[in-house]
């Protein structure tokens, strides 16, 4: 049955990633878990130190968000690959759709995604400290104050970080909904790889100084949106030749 | 470990709220996720908001002005060469008036070291150090024919004939503990050697007029702030 009603293509995308947004909910679930995960990771401390003499023996622990970013990160990048999958696709069959739309709306998606993960993901490290400081009680703990700027830049930079990891994890499951053989190559190759790495810095250390190493956030954020556009083009490529549903 | 308490209480928050809000009365145990969502991110908000006060009243560390870095593991304080010659000569008291001296480090420790322009000093270095509670009174002093001075965890043993142009005393400010990293520092080139440890820092009073040159990549020169 053909529709004679004439849709844009903004509209199309703005009604798949709201219909997206609503349906997705297990992935902000997901990321709910995996930072009191994250948590359970930090009772310890993120880090610490210690010295003495013979008068006195000081033993610091850091306590912060690392290791909720760092799980964070990882639940992007995983999310991202499982927004390729089959069953997810079909879900865009209920609307007016093309590969294009979409694969916008998947897009738009991982970066709303990039962005509320990274702010939970900085918030919640006030929840943790605070429950130090409630449980732990106040003695022997230096606090250090933040500006609305220092959550607001973290959150930003994290965000950047956020949506390249996604962008690389679209990348790797569109790979892998064109090419099923890569799910058992992938893993085969990138852990290879950090074998490699591990004795010489080679082209994956390059690239993830290329962008860690970014101190300018305007620059990474340009840095970041010219890979995460790269990675979507390539996604794009890569699904539109599976032009038949199979 | 303590901690696991109030993780297990968000957890169930997380699990008990949406299962007795109303929309999850539903046939068989259902959990609303959108209720979940909601009531983490408004826990953390909370947590946020309530963060600076909280922590108001609380020992706290100013990052712009207390960094920390990792340091060398020697410290040397150099004045210009022309001084160095002064010292070696023994013609003169350690007159650093040519306005410049320079801090030098090597390599693999954590340490800070404060300094203080004041106006309260015209011709002389004071240079004062922090040490454990126990150990705050005024440090012994021994005098010999040779310019050199050194401090150590236990004591300090002052060799300079030029002396008057040190004073060191207890530094009894206290700052936050974390700010002590110590390790071995070596102020030399004026001859100021000292063995500190891990609750020991020092804070070089300077006049105002003289600069002071470090090298920042070593460690911590932080300006004290009154």
């Amino acid at each position: 049955m053909m529709s004679l009603n004439k849709v844009s293509l903004t509209a199309v995308v703005k009604q798949q990633l709201l219909y997206k947004m609503k349906a997705y909910k297990s992935v902000y679930t997901t990321m709910i878990l995996i930072q009191l995960i994250a948590f359970v990771f930090s009772i310890g401390g993120v880090g610490s130190s210690g010295g003495g003499s013979e008068f006195i023996f000081v033993n610091i622990t850091y306590i912060g968000s690392d290791m909720i970013i760092i799980f964070t990160m990882m639940w992007a990048f995983i999310i991202a690959t499982t927004i390729t999958r089959k069953e997810n696709q079909l879900m865009d069959v209920s609307f007016v759709t093309t590969p294009i739309t979409s694969h916008l709306s998947n897009l738009m998606f991982i970066i709303l995604m990039s962005l509320i993960g990274a702010a939970s993901a900085i918030l919640s490290g006030f929840l943790l400290k605070l429950l130090f400081i409630i449980f732990k009680g106040t003695d022997n703990i230096i606090v250090s104050h933040y500006a609305i700027g220092d959550i607001l830049l973290g959150i930003g930079s994290l965000s950047v970080y956020l949506l390249l990891l996604s962008g690389v994890g679209y990348l790797v499951g569109a790979l892998i909904q064109r090419f099923p053989i890569l799910k058992m190559i992938l893993p085969a190759i990138v852990i290879a790889a950090l074998f490699f790495e591990g004795r010489e810095s080679g082209v994956l250390t390059e690239m993830v100084t290329f962008f860690a190493q970014e101190k300018s956030l305007l620059l990474l954020t340009f840095k970041v949106v010219a890979a995460f556009l790269v990675c979507a083009l390539l996604s794009i490529g890569v699904s539109t030749r599976m032009e038949v549903r199979r | 470990m303590t901690l696991f308490l109030p993780i297990i209480i968000i957890v169930v928050l997380l699990l008990v709220i949406p299962l007795i809000s109303r929309t999850a009365k539903q046939p068989g145990i259902k959990f609303n996720k959108s209720v979940i969502i909601s009531t983490y991110f408004i826990l953390i908000l909370l947590s946020t908001i309530l963060y600076p006060f909280i922590t108001r009243n609380m020992h706290t560390v100013d990052l712009s002005v207390y960094g920390e870095e990792w340091g060398g593991d020697v410290i040397e304080l150099k004045r210009p060469e022309n001084l160095d010659e002064l010292s070696q000569t023994f013609e003169a008291t350690f007159d650093y008036d040519n306005d410049t001296i320079q801090l030098e480090a090597h390599v693999d420790y954590l340490t800070t070291l404060f300094y203080e322009k004041t106006d309260e000093l015209i011709d002389e270095i004071k240079v004062s150090y922090y040490t454990s509670e126990n150990d705050k009174l005024p440090l012994n002093a021994t005098y010999q024919n040779e310019p050199e001075v050194w401090l150590s965890g236990g004591g300090m043993l002052f060799i300079e004939d030029v002396y008057k142009e040190y004073r060191f005393t207890a530094f009894t400010k206290e700052f936050p503990i974390t700010h002590f990293k110590g390790g071995s520092h070596w102020l030399s080139g004026s001859k100021i050697g000292a063995d500190l440890r891990e609750e020991q820092s020092f804070l070089i009073q300077v006049p105002e007029h003289v600069q002071i040159v470090y090298e920042e990549d070593f460690y911590e020169l932080v300006e004290l702030q009154r």
